[in-house]
């Protein structure tokens, strides 16, 4: 099929071998390509049971099928996996410019099998395929390891490098997989399984290129977004001080049709950073360890990380491949370091809010050392950040003691303690070691009762984004095979996506409602939650950016560069159909390797149980079982079970994909 | 003529169809619009509106089809 590049590499690091497969196009018609090519492979290659950690686990490294196309705004890569934090599929997509480097190679994805005996790098240039050793490397950080790695390069194209940090070379579950000099594929501990194969590094400078359908219809389309989002600013006298007001104003009791297009003037602006202003006031931004509110972390404290302080470090903007938006920058950190020169990519709004309000810290010099120390290093921020509030709740609350942390006190706002136990966390030195996989593990290791401040869903640490403000978003925490995730569906995605002016069963959102409508589990609430996750599915398998999404697809119009770059002539419903394929595919890896999904549903206070007792949360509680069940039932899986029923998976055309599924208690709630 | 308006949680929604629009005759301007929505402070206000994403005023005149927007913020990151 067009835009493919037709080929799959294998690569055996215990033989060292490597192996080609080309693609049947019947593959790319059903799961396009991305992560639904990479997750349908995965389902073949990796035994039920295996060991995350194992030489049985695979490792994907997936390129959209609509990069290197022309197409804007598909530069995206998805990492998957067995997720050791999890135990169900991984994966953790990533921007930078290793997706277009992937296809230049000849692949529209490369999978690592087995474990090397050594650390290696993989190389892939004009050559063709082969590993390195990786030795020297071994032990370096992530982001040293790129710049040697780039150094020594010797080939006339400057390739791109994909690495792992120490963290992940010792197996930290919460470890991610860096590129272009930091930016993350952080979730789902996909670092850890990269480490545990003893892969340091790819290097990966092919010269392939990518033909599309209609090269010409692609351009069209990419001109007219590219020139509409830079006629997009926001108007000069908009301050960072000035959100707070206005995030007030959008957290009220109705909700408003909001026009996605104009995200891209904030976007461009300030990137995420903007919701450290507007979230803590509307309650979006978690506090405390998911405890507290505005009450204790109030203007005053939160305007440290006015997004207009993040924006004057800013030296160069940064955009991945393909990119029209540059919500990234690189930052001067030069003061927070103590030395000249010192250069970083901008901290996201969730790495802002995990070292800031999180463990009500204010120190913004304190939030880019540890965004630094997580690249570095090769931790995933949301995750690291989420583990070191649960651990100063612990001891605030005296469930552990400095006899526990080796003699370190924790407490809120002390932004030298967070540091210290990060640093700690990465080498997994001394209490370190005890929190270096994430909140769930280090719960078990501690007892006491800590298992009630522990916040996961399904062991993975949620986004900086409240479900108890955004109840759909909570049901992505608790629904979506990897859980936790922040990137999947919410109603304010929904709402900018306009997805219902193409997918014919996706409820409109024209006119206000009353907030209240979505904490309550209905068949419409379920739907959009539906749609949601499976345009979503489909952007992943494109290598489509979620903020292109955010501008609606009336304005980047995903589906009719699907059509221009591959020749499918589809409709909305078509794609969200193959989207539902995908979805349903990463529940059946799931449920193959022993979980159930009812498990994932988060409990406690992230649901409101205890409710807040201040802020704008105050009081409110979630029904998510409910709100789940409706999920579920829109996407054709039974409502009790989540598991998907055999009408759904015989209507996807994978019927024989769960077959290995008990008959009888099959979509009854077994 | 009909015109495409996001508008803001203080407007007056009854003037809004199904289907996001709000008729206006013809001539009409931005500040005949958020009149309409019963806008308070519209002098001030209407900073934060765009006119098919650009920047306008009161006298910004609307034509059949425009969109006219306040600012959205949604969550992200």
């Amino acid at each position: 099929m067009k835009a493919a590049m037709g080929k799959l590499l294998f690569v055996d690091l215990s033989k060292g071998s490597f192996e080609e497969r080309a693609v049947p196009d019947e593959l790319y018609r059903d799961w396009l390509g991305g992560a639904g090519l990479g997750v349908r492979v995965l389902f073949d290659e990796i035994p039920a049971g295996a060991d995350p950690l194992g030489p049985d686990n695979v490792l994907a490294f997936m390129s959209g099928i609509l990069t290197g196309t022309g197409a804007v705004m598909a530069g995206r890569w998805t990492a998957l996996a067995k997720s050791p934090l999890t135990g169900g599929i991984g994966d953790s997509n990533c921007g930078g410019d290793l997706a277009i480097a992937i296809k230049q190679c000849g692949y529209d994805g490369i999978f690592f099998k087995g474990r090397a005996a050594t650390p290696r790098v993989f190389v892939c240039d004009a050559e063709g395929p082969r590993l390195e050793d990786g030795a020297t490397l071994w032990g370096r950080d992530a982001l040293e390891t790129e710049a040697a790695l780039k150094a020594a390069w010797t080939g006339k194209r400057r390739p791109a490098v994909a690495s792992i940090g120490p963290a992940a070379e010792k197996l930290s579950l919460i470890s991610g997989i860096s590129n272009d000099g930091g930016r993350y594929a952080g979730r789902s501990g996909l670092g850890a399984v990269m480490g545990s194969k003893r892969l340091k590094a790819l290097v990966l400078a092919g010269t392939r290129q990518v033909q599309a359908a209609d090269p010409e219809k692609v351009r069209a389309l990419s001109k007219d977004y590219t020139a509409r989002v830079k006629a997009m600013t926001m108007p000069a006298f908009l301050r960072g001080r000035f959100l707070p007001l206005l995030g007030r104003l959008m957290g009220s009791k109705t909700v408003l049709p909001m026009d996605g297009f104009m995200s891209a003037g904030i976007m461009k602006k300030w990137g995420t950073n903007f919701n450290s202003m507007t979230g803590a006031v509307n309650g979006d931004t978690p506090l405390a360890n998911w405890g507290g509110s505005v009450k204790d972390f109030p203007r005053r404290r939160f305007l440290h990380f006015d997004p207009d302080l993040i924006r004057a470090r800013e030296v160069k903007k940064y955009n991945c491949f393909s990119c029209v938006i540059g919500c990234g920058a690189i930052c001067d950190m030069s003061d927070f370091a103590g030395r000249e020169g010192v250069h970083t990519h901008k901290p996201e709004y969730e790495t802002v809010t995990t070292f800031g309000g999180l463990c009500l810290a204010d120190d913004l010099g304190s939030v880019f050392r540890c965004n630094d120390l997580c690249n570095r290093g090769g931790l995933d921020t949301i995750s690291a950040g989420s583990t070191i509030a649960f651990a100063v709740e612990c001891f605030e609350k005296g469930i552990i003691t400095k006899e526990d942390t080796g003699g370190l006190e924790l407490r809120w706002g002390d932004s030298a303690a967070v540091e210290r136990l990060l640093a700690m966390m990465i080498a997994r030195e001394g209490f370190g070691a005890v929190l270096a996989d994430g909140v769930r593990k280090a719960s078990e290791r501690i007892g006491r009762g800590s298992e009630a401040l522990a916040v996961h869903s399904g062991g993975q640490e949620p986004g900086m984004h409240d479900p108890r403000a955004d109840p759909q978003m909570g049901v992505s925490y608790a629904a979506d095979p990897t859980p936790g995730r922040h990137t999947i569906s919410a109603a304010s995605y929904y709402n900018v996506a306009r997805i219902w002016d193409f997918v014919s069963w996706a409820p409109p959102v024209t006119k206000p409602y009353p907030k209240s409508r979505e904490y309550l589990p209905s068949e419409e609430e379920g739907r959009k939650g539906a749609a949601g996750a499976c345009v979503k599915q489909v952007l992943d398998a494109a290598g489509g950016c979620l903020f292109a999404l955010a501008t609606g697809l009336t304005n980047w119009r995903l589906f009719d560069f699907l059509d221009a770059a591959t020749g499918l002539k589809r409709s909305g419903d078509e794609y969200a159909e193959a989207g539902r394929r995908i979805q349903t595919l990463r529940q059946l890896f799931n449920l193959r390797e022993g979980l159930d999904p009812r498990q994932t549903i988060p409990k406690g206070r992230l649901v409101g149980d205890p409710p807040l007792v201040s802020g704008p949360l105050r009081g409110v509680r979630l029904d998510l079982e409910g709100l789940v069940a409706e999920h579920w039932a829109a996407l054709g899986w039974d409502r009790l079970s989540g598991r998907p029923t055999p009408e759904t998976l015989g209507a996807l055309g994978i019927g024989e994909l769960g077959a290995w599924q008990p008959g009888p208690g099959v979509g009854v709630g077994a | 003529m009909q015109v495409r308006v996001f508008a803001p949680p203080f407007a007056d929604f009854s003037v809004i169809d199904e289907g996001g629009m709000v008729e206006l005759s013809e001539a009409s301007t931005l500040g005949d619009l958020l009149r309409l929505l019963r806008v308070p402070f519209r002098g001030l206000v209407v900073r934060l509106f765009m006119v098919n994403r650009e920047g306008a005023s009161l006298d910004t005149p609307l034509h059949d089809g425009d969109t006219v927007s306040f600012l959205p913020l949604l969550a992200g990151g």
